[in-house]
């Protein structure tokens, strides 16, 4: 586990030695080859939706009947659908589906999970056992159980995806928060600030997060990466993002129809998830080398 | 022992009673009517009036709940509103497509990721780990139902080799069957494949840094006995583990395969019940498939007590 050291824990003295620390990470970071791919293909994905909320080489809604199922052209780069829809601008429109669902459900699970697992690690007791008996609970219901719950009460749509994402998450982040916490609590700095009279709040704030924060931030890439591979699956089998809505996994489950007749069509928007989902991965693996240079030597 | 034992029990319990409070009040007490929600708003209040004394609506969520509860203790599920069959038999049926779509992909990820883990660690940091890794990160990235659309334009679009989809049942033989099951097995044996690779090429070459590796070198023990005698008895258990863990993944991975080959399985009988609004079957299959889940959960907290005193000690 990677000590970064808090604000309250560095002496007035430090300050120059964590700017030689940042441009080391940095360095690092840079020279670090599938981290940089990571971030390279996980930018890609978030300039094409950044860039299909104000432009896109056809609309991705509209339907041109004349112009359905056609092979990639200059035209239409990636080819078009069965209702002649430019299949590019479906997925560049697709990934702002992806980002939000992963953005939102990954925020969600991670502030209350964070907050449940720091809590557990500061009280411990029966605070820390009623917390981790319902993160079993939580655990019982993999995502997908979860969507088909909400859809079954409530009907399909784009929140249960998100509902069903986040919730699944608030229990694997309280589960890690905790463990990391936990260690946290046991460290003579913590234990100096107790003799101090701190607060468990003013500890948890000022010592124990700071201290964990990069654990968050791995766990949160990779869970943004499964998030985008949820909401595929769920939008593919029909219980996540609804019409016109554009989805990379509405896009394969509608294209399976039309495997005999354009197989190319369902190649596009898993290429797309897979290129999002490997950067995010990446990313995910690099940061946790880059954290923790020990685990990267034995892996 | 006994008393980790007791307090797993207690946590396993209170656990799968949760889960099956909270199903019930998701689809039967949170949405409203739950005959609404079967029949839709618009449905005639006859219509309405009918499911209620058909399905016991009538009666409190409480009494609901208990008779329920009570009828699966008793091996009942209640009947299907559509295909007025009782559920016990149905998930019956489907479960004859459902497990061994389950087992054989995790027989086939088991074997195909013991050889490239140990594969990669053996040959560590050189092309052939490289590749390994490369591998496993893409099978990781990899959405399975697309992965299915793949196999399925390769080798029953391109080739015609296997079918497309659908399933003749285990009456029209079994190589009919098991021609069926070939594209949706290994689908869904990708991604399991690709993590239990990435544990098995750690936990051998965490174990092959060990002191009693280097004692049993040091003895004069060749490098590929010191790796089938003492490294691979040893890195089995953080595999074993997982192997557990990853149940939830094939189940789940079951639920969208199916639908993916439409096969006639659980996972294609949930789906078909959310669109008829079947309550009856989409409560008992999720509380099915979340049991599963936590029963396999606490064998696998129990089977690495035995392993490792330590938990037992912690917990």
């Amino acid at each position: 586990m990677t000590e970064t050291v808090s604000n309250s824990d560095r002496g007035s003295g430090q300050g120059t030695g964590r700017g030689t620390a940042s441009l080391g990470f940095l360095g690092r970071a840079l020279g670090h080859r599938s981290f940089m791919i990571g971030l390279l293909l996980t930018g890609a994905m978030i300039i094409s939706a950044l860039v299909s909320l104000v432009w896109t080489p056809h609309s991705p809604t509209e339907i041109v009947i004349a112009e359905r199922l056609k092979l990639p052209s200059a035209s239409h780069w990636f080819g078009t659908d069965q209702f002649g829809r430019d299949i590019l601008s479906m997925i560049m429109a697709g990934a702002q589906t992806s980002i939000v669902v992963g953005l939102i459900a990954v925020s969600l699970g991670a502030v209350l999970g964070v907050s449940l697992g720091l809590w557990a690690a500061a009280r411990r007791g029966w605070t820390e056992d009623v917390i981790m008996r319902l993160s079993d609970l939580n655990l019982a219901f993999p995502v997908i159980l979860i969507a088909i719950l909400l859809t079954a009460g409530w009907g399909p749509g784009i929140i249960n995806a998100i509902l069903a994402l986040g919730i699944y998450n608030i229990s694997v982040f309280a589960r890690q928060v905790r463990g990391a916490g936990i260690a946290m609590w046991e460290r003579e700095f913590v234990l100096a600030a107790r003799a101090a009279g701190k607060g468990n709040l003013a500890i948890t704030i000022e010592h124990v997060l700071p201290n964990i924060i990069s654990i968050i931030v791995v766990q949160a890439t990779i869970s943004f990466a499964i998030a985008i591979l949820a909401e595929a699956a769920l939008s593919y089998l029909g219980v996540g993002s609804q019409p016109p809505n554009p989805s990379w996994g509405r896009m394969l489950s509608e294209s399976q129809s039309y495997i005999f007749l354009a197989p190319i069509i369902a190649v596009w928007p898993g290429l797309a998830i897979v290129l999002s989902v490997l950067g995010l991965n990446l990313i995910g693996d690099g940061l946790r080398d880059l954290v923790d240079p020990r685990l990267a030597r034995r892996r | 022992m006994s008393v980790f034992l007791a307090r797993r029990f207690l946590t396993f319990l209170i656990t799968i009673s949760g889960a099956s409070v909270i199903i019930f009040l998701l689809l039967e007490v949170l949405p409203g009517d739950p005959a609404l929600t079967m029949l839709g708003v618009d449905a005639p209040d006859s219509a309405v009036a009918a499911i209620r004394l058909e399905l016991g609506l009538d009666r409190p969520a409480a009494v609901r709940y208990v008779a329920w509860i009570a009828g699966l203790f008793q091996g009942e599920m209640g009947l299907s509103y559509v295909y007025k069959v009782p559920v016990t038999e149905l998930i019956g049926q489907r479960l004859q497509v459902t497990l061994p779509l389950a087992i054989g992909s995790m027989a086939v990820a088991t074997l195909t990721a013991l050889s490239l883990g140990i594969f990669a660690a053996t040959n560590h940091n050189r092309i052939g780990d490289y590749g390994v890794m490369g591998f496993s990160q893409l099978g990781l990235a990899i959405p399975d139902f697309w992965f299915g659309i793949l196999l399925i334009i390769l080798f029953a679009v391109i080739l015609h080799w296997l079918p497309s989809g659908g399933f003749p049942g285990w009456d029209e033989g079994l190589w009919r069957g098991v021609k069926s099951l070939m594209l949706p097995v290994f689908t869904l044996s990708l991604s399991l494949t690709a993590v239990m690779t990435r544990v098995t090429r750690s936990a051998v070459l965490e174990v092959a840094r060990e002191d009693f590796v280097r004692t049993a070198r040091a003895k004069g023990l060749s490098r590929r006995a010191a790796l089938w005698r003492h490294v691979l008895r040893n890195a089995l258990v953080p595999v074993l583990t997982i192997g557990g863990v990853l149940v939830a993944t094939v189940l789940t991975g079951t639920l969208v395969i199916e639908n993916v080959f439409a096969l006639p399985g659980v996972g294609k009988l949930i789906f078909d019940a959310i669109s008829n609004r079947d309550l009856m079957v989409v409560k008992n299959v999720v509380l099915l498939f979340a049991a599963i889940v936590v029963v396999v959960n606490f064998m696998v907290d129990i089977l690495y007590a035995m392993v490792d005193p330590r938990i037992r000690i912690q917990t």
